[in-house]
């Protein structure tokens, strides 16, 4: 039985603004497409967006997770609920995650309990923080391959193959920020990832071994 | 009084012999030549491969007279590159003008003999082996006996020489042969296993603690000692150098045998050693040495006359331990964290401090895996003496970022051992051994950061590619382009599981792992496990992501692997020859002690060994070039009547398994992308005797100094006649030589035959996987045995013969990599 109540963290980055915690509850059992979500987004692998969290890093990281691997300085710590199926680890080709016009970092499995924490990348405002809005923003696992040969022409190829997909309302968005409360400014990715194994504690704390990795800090 | 006597003076009389070098006794050179081109340290003046017409060619002797060693080398050097010679031999006379030279050798008393043809090599340089051996194919009177001597001398063509002619000769030399062991200890095989059938007993160089060693001494290669008794000895072994100042025999049994020699071959003369009392457990060592010896005199001394097996640098056979259990050190392990993909968890000897440096194992887990996910090698290796770390790997995005998380791991590590462990490590790894090891994207991953280092992609700062010992992938996927995933020539290793079902291996899938073995090009080694899953290989639990019948879990798996990865380090990266015999010999015949043993019908492992190609091997036919079947890839004939023959691209074409005979490659996975072309045969008999036959080259007919013959072979997947009959399939090999004088082993002596393939269903109707290649090798003085006659100086060809009368009644077979092992 899952245990998606209300979310209080105590990541090590430092959590700025004052987004409040509400009282959000994602769906009992993740293997259940949520009503809200957005027309063809469950067809696609991403059943709902349940917490939504803004970051920026003092010390831009890389992202490997496309062609290009560019430096991340700001972006979104996201928990989504998605189909198990789709992200059972295996070593053939994975379905890749898409949000919007970027690919996504998966932290975790995520197929034992069907949410998947990931990190998306963003550009970064003048004031640091993300400057994408999260709303309207597909969600969606595309073709099978690597996302290390993924570069931005391929990124609007796959979107052209969903013009279906229209992404998250603005309510729905504003209930995933919600639950992910303050934006976290953090030191690094390490520090990032801190933050990411408490959600993966709490939505899929199946992914010990990753959680145990995230946390070692010896 | 006699025995006193001699105790006293062979020791002294031994450690003085000569050693095997220069020998013989040059003369005839170059005084008096036919148009003033003279040279009196050589033959007359040539063009030769210095140009200079003032220097002639020199011909030189190494090695012994020994009748038996045979190891007498003449080397003609000084003539021009790829020009044509002989070397023959004769009777000393005075040195006659002829062609540009002076002939100093006639037919006297014995007659004239003439060696094979060759041409000189890229150094200019004439040689031959094993003429006593070669002497036996000549008439009459040519054969070399002992007590005889026999002038060498060579002519070869030198068309730019100082006279016209067009021909040259070198000096002369005299070599006198005497009878086996007139000077020194004869060195033989000995030790091995009896075998029910012929050759009757395997001169082999491990076996398991526990097993019976015997020896075995053919009469009808021995024929100087039948009749004679003497004491067979087992003693420590001890190294060329060590028995020459020390050759007292002790036996570490407490007594020899005592044995007679009589006629009637190998199986009148094989001897018990031990029923499986000798120890094989020593320190951190894979096995202990031991030396056999014939002791003909019975003084309990090494010397003149006695017959050795391990009078060199290698024991004559090496009794290993149980290489799947955990070794004699404790082991200290811990995690530690160096940053985001940095995080490793370390094995180490609890007490390398007193071991001194330990080579470094790196291993790369795959997607979705962890990295403490093999406890399991790291604490069997560790435990064994080596350093090992397992590290976070980043392989979601993909391959190449996997491949750097090795590299930074492993440079990270090795560059913050003060740090580590709180620096018990630092000056302890000896960071120019290291072995990479993978598992799936992580399998692939570590070729490819190994392509990285040789292209110079990355430059660590605390090590270089020559530091990359080894590389052995567990399933590797295959998802980059061959020059992206290139072993090159670092020694590459692979570990399959035919029941996987996420690296399933399966034709047409781009993820065809056998592809990355193909394209290495150094030495080359596979371990195929049937029933084994991609997730029994590490530690982690869950899921063994497996398909087909038989599996077999971690509990069977993880002895196979650690029982094998041990010898496999030992021996590529530390050089330990008793790891060696695991590479290749029949898992039937010999396998770690305590792996689940063969013959449930569950457990089947097939082995693969190829040398790197190069001077230590003798391709006879690789099917690389010369496509066509009647032509090998030697440019010698090919005589067949098997059907359905084909040679090409070991590609499997249309993806499907199913057997419908337009793809006669079905069931082949060697080759995954464009750029890949491994080339191999495939054939049918069927219920009716069959053949195939390849010459060999005769500028390479002298096998007589080579260790093997060797090759591989598969069974084809679903075919109707691999179907009609699903067991091993078996067959005879054949050498014969110029005077026709055949020997023939059917290739299941040493222990089994060509693997049925895993009963796996999918890809279309009924069962059977992918092919798997496993090795076959033939030790070349095996076809000796019991007196065949054979001459292995001159052999012209190689055959196979299959179908009734000669072993399977029928069969679909795939062929590949037909060599001589030097």
């Amino acid at each position: 039985m899952r245990r998606w109540g209300n979310v209080a963290i105590l990541g090590t980055c430092v959590m700025v603004g004052a987004v409040a915690v509400g009282g959000f509850r994602g769906p009992e059992d993740p293997t259940q497409a949520p009503s809200a979500v957005a027309p063809g987004q469950g067809e696609r692998g991403v059943w709902d967006l349940l917490v939504a969290v803004p970051f920026r890093v003092d010390e831009p990281f890389t992202h490997w997770w496309r062609a290009e691997r560019p430096e991340v300085r700001a972006g979104h710590l996201l928990v989504l609920a998605v189909d198990p199926i789709v992200v059972r680890p295996r070593q053939s080709a994975e379905p890749i995650l898409f949000v919007g016009d970027e690919t996504a970092e998966r932290v975790n499995a995520g197929f034992e309990d069907g949410a998947l924490i990931v990190i998306v990348p963003a550009l970064a405002g003048t004031d640091g923080w993300p400057m994408t809005e999260l709303a309207g923003q597909p969600m969606w696992f595309g073709e099978p391959g690597l996302p290390e040969q993924v570069d931005a022409a391929a990124i609007r190829e796959a979107r052209r193959l969903v013009p279906d997909l229209i992404g998250f309302s603005e309510a729905r968005v504003n209930q995933a920020l919600t639950a992910g409360g303050n934006g976290l400014r953090c030191q690094d990715q390490a520090q990032l990832y801190l933050y990411a194994a408490d959600w993966i504690e709490r939505f899929a704390p199946a992914d010990r071994h990753i959680i145990e990795r995230l946390r070692l800090t010896r | 009084m006699v025995r006193l006597l001699l105790a006293f003076c062979l020791p002294l009389a031994f450690a003085t012999a000569p050693a095997l070098g220069q020998i013989g006794s040059a003369y005839c050179f170059g005084v008096g030549c036919p148009c003033g081109n003279d040279d009196s340290s050589a033959g007359c003046g040539n063009f030769g491969k210095d140009g200079d017409l003032g220097t002639g060619a020199l011909l030189s002797a190494s090695g012994s007279g020994d009748l038996f060693a045979d190891d007498l080398v003449l080397t003609v050097s000084g003539v021009e590159r790829g020009k044509f010679g002989l070397l023959f031999m004769g009777s000393a006379q005075v040195g006659t003008p002829k062609g540009d030279g002076l002939l100093c050798i006639g037919p006297g008393a014995s007659g004239l003999w003439r060696f094979p043809v060759q041409k000189s090599d890229p150094a200019g340089q004439l040689s031959l082996v094993k003429p006593i051996t070669l002497s036996q194919g000549f008439g009459a009177g040519g054969q070399i006996l002992a007590g005889t001597t026999w002038g060498f001398q060579a002519w070869y063509r030198d068309p730019l020489g100082p006279c016209g002619t067009g021909a040259n000769f070198s000096n002369a030399l005299d070599v006198s042969f005497e009878a086996p062991g007139t000077s020194g200890p004869t060195l033989a095989q000995l030790a091995g296993n009896k075998l029910p059938t012929y050759p009757f007993f395997e001169y082999i160089t491990s076996m398991n603690e526990g097993a019976r060693v015997r020896a075995a001494l053919d009469s009808t290669r021995f024929p100087w000692l039948v009749g004679l008794t003497g004491d067979l000895y087992v003693v420590a072994a001890k190294g060329k150098s060590r028995w020459d100042v020390d050759p007292q025999l002790i036996d570490v049994r407490g007594a020899p045998t005592s044995v007679s020699i009589q006629p009637g071959g190998t199986k009148t003369n094989t001897f018990l050693l031990a029923k499986g009392t000798l120890s094989g457990t020593h320190g951190l060592e894979l096995g202990v040495g031991y030396d056999v010896v014939f002791d003909v005199d019975a003084d309990g001394l090494l010397g003149p006359g006695d017959v050795i097996d391990g009078y060199s640098a290698e024991a004559g056979f090496y009794v290993v331990r149980d290489t799947a259990i955990l070794g004699p050190e404790p082991v200290t392990a811990l995690l530690y964290n160096g940053g985001t993909w940095l995080k490793q968890n370390i094995f180490y000897p609890t007490n390398i401090a007193s071991l001194g440096p330990r080579p470094l194992i790196v291993v790369s887990h795959g997607n979705g895996h962890d990295y403490r996910w093999y406890d399991h090698i790291g604490e069997h290796m560790a435990s064994y003496g080596y350093v090992v770390m397992s590290h976070s790997n980043n392989t979601q995005p993909g391959i190449e970022t996997a491949s750097l998380t090795t590299i930074d791991n492993t440079n990270h590590f090795l560059g913050n051992l003060g740090v580590i462990a709180s620096g018990v490590l630092n000056g302890l790894v000896d960071g120019t051994q290291i072995v990479w090891l993978g598992h799936s994207r992580g399998g692939e991953g570590i070729v490819r950061a190994y392509d990285r280092l040789i292209d110079g992609e990355n430059v660590p700062t605390n090590f270089t590619w020559q530091d990359i010992r080894l590389v052995s992938s567990i399933a590797p996927t295959t998802f980059l382009e061959k020059n992206k995933v290139l072993p090159h020539e670092v020694p590459y290793h692979l570990w399959i599981g035919s029941a996987d079902a996420d690296v399933a291996g399966a034709p047409g899938s781009g993820q065809e792992p056998y592809t990355i073995l193909e394209r290495a090009e150094g030495d080359k080694m596979s371990i195929t496990i049937q029933g084994a899953g991609h997730g029994v290989f590490h530690n982690g639990g869950g899921n063994w992501w497996a398909n087909g019948p038989c599996l077999n879990g971690p509990g069977k798996v993880h002895p196979i692997v650690k029982g094998y990865f041990l010898p496999l380090v030992d021996h590529v990266v530390g050089g330990g020859p008793a790891g060696r015999d695991f590479l290749w010999r029949h898992y039937e015949a010999f396998q770690p002690i305590s792996a689940p043993p063969n013959g449930n019908g569950c457990i089947v492992v097939n082995l693969e060994l190829h040398e790197k190609d190069g001077p230590a091997v003798f391709v006879i036919d690789d099917f690389q070039i010369n496509e066509g079947l009647g032509l090998s890839s030697s440019g010698q004939s090919v005589t067949f009547n098997v059907i359905d023959a084909s040679e090409g691209r070991m590609d499997d074409k249309d993806g499907s398994l199913d057997w419908d005979g337009s793809d006669p490659f079905n069931g082949m996975t060697r080759n995954v992308r464009t750029a890949d072309k491994q080339n191999g045969m495939v054939f049918s008999f069927n219920g009716v005797p069959s053949f195939i036959e390849w010459a060999v080259d005769p500028a390479q007919s002298n096998l007589a100094d080579d260790t093997y013959l060797s090759f591989r072979a598969c069974q084809g997947t679903r075919h109707p006649l691999t179907v009609a009959t699903l067991q091993d399939v078996i067959f005879e090999v054949s050498l014969r030589d110029t005077q026709g004088v055949t020997s023939t082993i059917v290739i299941d002596s040493f222990g089994g035959g060509i693997a049925e393939p895993y009963q796996r269903t999918g890809l279309g109707p009924g069962a059977g996987w992918g092919n798997e290649f496993e090795t076959i090798r033939i030790r070349l003085t095996d076809f000796l045995a019991d007196g065949t006659g054979l001459n292995l100086a001159r052999i012209e060809a190689v055959r196979f013969d299959l179908g009734p009368g000669h072993g399977s009644n029928e069969g679909r077979l795939g062929l590949d990599d037909l060599e001589v092992i030097r």
